[in-house]
């Protein structure tokens, strides 16, 4: 069926709202849509739940009918019996879009779920109006306060930050709340979650090509069990300027068993899929954390990540398992120039330090934040270091002064747009309080999202781990 | 050309034998080494008379697709006396492992020298429709997985990229004694591989297994091609 982009734009961007038949005490997609900047209706007909969604201060119909207006999203709950009947007084009523969150189709293997799904493909197919789902969480827009889950944050950034917009599409449901709250955590801007389930009618490739021209989307994310047009998704990928994440779930036999049950839609291969996802410039992650990190990195990505790599930390082991983690993604820790070692030996203290690079510079740094400037000053000016600074920004310097803490996140900062070089940060979420006291009242969870959130406040990256580090800069390294 | 695949698929055979295998592959330019069946033992000496010897001796039968398993595969026969012993042990071995085994006769085809052995294949995905395969043949291509892939049709440059993409593209570049091969050559087959499924798309699957490339000359020495059960145009 060809999609109506121009109705598609409408219902992704809708004025007016219709819940139908929604139920308690939940009423998930009515609760979900509290703040929506726009006008929300609920169709009801069961005297049971009207006075709920009165309660919530949303206004009942009985008809679809009845409502005033153009109607741009509908949202149905209704069960999947009356799936039908709903679509047909849609398409009467000239709604611009319809979502189907109504589940019990082809996924059953049912023959009434077949069935219906058959005389609903037929009534839709009759019409132009793009329909999402069924089976599906539906439309996240986070200018709008569209939501399709209440978790789904829409508090603003901070507007000092580069905001670079993900919009993720999403297969699961489950998904398309996570990656929406998860990346916020991480500071990332999420303009648009779509779940569209078994997408019968708009399918991923519609909404890629959707999301390729819209001015929201910078970043791309896609949570996918499989697609139905292969070759046009992954021409859609080389098409788009901008970078295009695939999280494909099913990469094996056992998890391809999992994706049968769970939607109608085949394994593939992961192997051709993992390469010619590749090819076609798309970065390929296998996790919600990979996903995340891959979006964070592309968030603050102001400058090129590059091969030939800075490493500093405050420890001996430390420096060493930097190194490990970053040389197993295919990194290169060179030596510096003479000069730069010349410079460093007149202030760096070498007993229980060193600075070849990777930096054990603990001892240097301490409590002195001239010397990370000078230390910044001798990697910026360095011809071999042409990638980016990898600094592990241990919690006991936080906890020895928070001020300090800051002082050096700023030196990090002013670094990254002297010479512009990113800067990534690593706040190792196991050990980021073995340093403290036993009698200090805070949890390890807390600093880290302390932490975490002054680093994200100045536009640095953080992960938690090296290896997590690692991983995704191989990943972007390409693009 | 569509004759062959036709009178495969009337007759609901969809794994074509390497005679076939070879005729359809050779017709879209790419290099097979010459073949030819031998119905009788008459026959077979007198193409071993105008091959050039040794020769590789190979059954050909629809009901016997694991043919080196069985003893369907000689190499090196070097006399005709030798062609005719192996003709008659072939007959007997094949006889033996399934008595109901139709023989269409025996492949005849000359020894190529040594070189490195190459395999271009194509499979067809559920999702993304035939997508060609490249890599090192022989141990590389069954216990390391040194392959990659690219979606058909190939562009010249995917035909280019694709070599350096495995793990062990230095010995295609004639690393630590292995021979120099034609680079240019190689690429033009994998490209005429993908125009021949892009073509036709009654095609499943294709396997060239192994291409022995030296550097005298490539050569496709085995052939196999799957049609898919209901054709798509």
């Amino acid at each position: 069926m060809k999609i109506n982009f121009k109705k598609l734009n409408r219902m992704l961007n809708p004025k007016t709202v219709v819940v139908v038949g929604e139920k308690g005490p939940n009423y998930q997609f009515l609760s979900s849509q509290l703040d929506f900047k726009g006008n929300l209706y609920s169709v009801q007909i069961d005297k049971k739940e009207i006075p709920g969604i009165k309660k919530l201060g949303v206004k009942n119909f009985t008809s679809l009918d009845d409502i005033p207006g153009q109607i741009d999203l509908l949202i149905v709950a209704v069960p999947r019996q009356i799936a039908p009947f709903i679509a047909k007084q849609a398409i009467k009523r000239n709604v611009r879009g319809i979502h189907f969150f109504t589940a019990g189709f082809e996924e059953t293997k049912e023959k009434i779920g077949v069935d219906l799904q058959n005389q609903l493909t037929d009534i839709i197919n009759q019409s132009d109006i793009p329909v999402i789902g069924p089976n599906c969480m539906g439309i996240y827009n986070k200018s709008l306060s569209l939501r399709f889950h209440p978790a789904q944050n829409t508090a603003e950034n901070k507007p000092n930050l580069r905001k670079q917009n993900l919009s993720f599409l999403s297969q699961s449901g489950t998904h398309g709340v996570n990656v929406t709250v998860g990346a916020q955590r991480n500071g990332i801007n999420v303009a648009r979650a779509i779940s569209f389930g078994n997408a019968l009618f708009v399918n991923e490739c519609d909404l890629l090509e959707y999301l390729i021209t819209d001015k929201q989307t910078d970043i791309i994310a896609f949570y996918l069990e499989g697609v139905k047009d292969g070759s046009r998704f992954i021409n859609l990928i080389k098409k788009s300027n901008k970078p295009v994440l695939v999280w494909k779930g099913g990469r094996n036999n056992a998890g391809a068993r999992a994706v049968a049950s769970h939607t109608a839609s085949m394994a593939s291969n992961y192997v051709i899929w993992k390469k010619l996802v590749e090819d076609s410039g798309g970065i390929n992650v296998t996790s919600l954390d990979e996903l995340t990190n891959v979006a964070m990195l592309l968030n603050y990505k102001k400058y090129k990540i590059g091969n030939s790599l800075a490493l500093i930390t405050m420890t001996g082991g430390q420096s060493v398992a930097i190194t490990d983690a970053f040389e197993d993604q295919g990194f290169v820790i060179p030596q510096l120039t003479k000069q730069s070692y010349k410079k460093l030996s007149e202030f760096f203290n070498v007993i229980g330090g060193s600075y070849r690079n990777p930096f054990d510079a603990g001892s240097t740094i301490g409590n002195d934040v001239n010397n990370l400037h000078k230390i910044l000053r001798i990697i910026g000016k360095d011809k071999n270091i042409t990638g980016s600074l990898v600094i592990d920004m241990n919690t006991r310097i936080y906890r020895d002064s928070k001020k300090q803490y800051i002082q050096f996140l700023e030196a990090l900062n002013q670094f990254k747009n002297t010479y512009k070089m990113p800067v990534i940060i690593v706040v190792h979420s196991l050990t980021s309080t073995i340093m403290m006291t036993d009698n200090e009242n805070v949890t390890r969870e807390a600093i880290s999202r302390e932490v975490t959130q002054l680093a994200i406040d100045r536009g640095l990256p953080v992960f938690n781990s090296f290896n997590d580090a690692a991983k995704a800069m191989k990943l972007v390294l390409p693009h | 050309m569509q004759k062959i695949i036709n009178a495969a698929l009337k007759e609901k055979r969809y794994l074509l034998n390497e005679i076939e295998s070879k005729n359809l592959v050779k017709s879209y330019k790419i290099p097979v080494v010459t073949t030819k069946l031998a119905t009788n033992l008459k026959e077979a000496r007198d193409i071993a008379s105008k091959l050039k010897f040794p020769l590789v001796m190979k059954i050909v039968s629809n009901d016997i697709s694991h043919k080196s398993d069985i003893g369907g595969v000689v190499l090196g026969v070097s006399s005709l006396r030798e062609v005719d012993s192996n003709y008659k042990s072939m007959m007997r071995a094949v006889k033996k492992a399934n008595k109901h085994a139709v023989i269409q006769g025996v492949a005849m085809q000359p020894m190529v020298d040594d070189g490195i052995e190459l395999v271009v294949g194509v499979t067809t995905d559920q999702q993304f429709g035939p997508v060609l395969m490249f890599g090192l043949g022989g141990v590389f291509v069954e216990f390391m997985k040194d392959v990659s892939f690219k979606l058909i049709p190939l562009r010249k440059v995917d035909a280019k990229n694709i070599l350096s993409e495995i793990k062990s593209k230095e010995i295609l570049l004639g690393a630590r004694g292995f021979p120099k091969i034609d680079l240019i050559k190689l690429q033009e087959l994998i490209l005429n591989v993908s125009n021949f499924v892009q073509d036709n798309p009654e095609i499943e699957e294709v396997d060239l297994n192994p291409v022995i490339a030296n550097s005298k000359e490539m050569l496709a020495v085995d052939a196999r091609i799957v049609l898919k059960h209901q054709a798509t145009k």
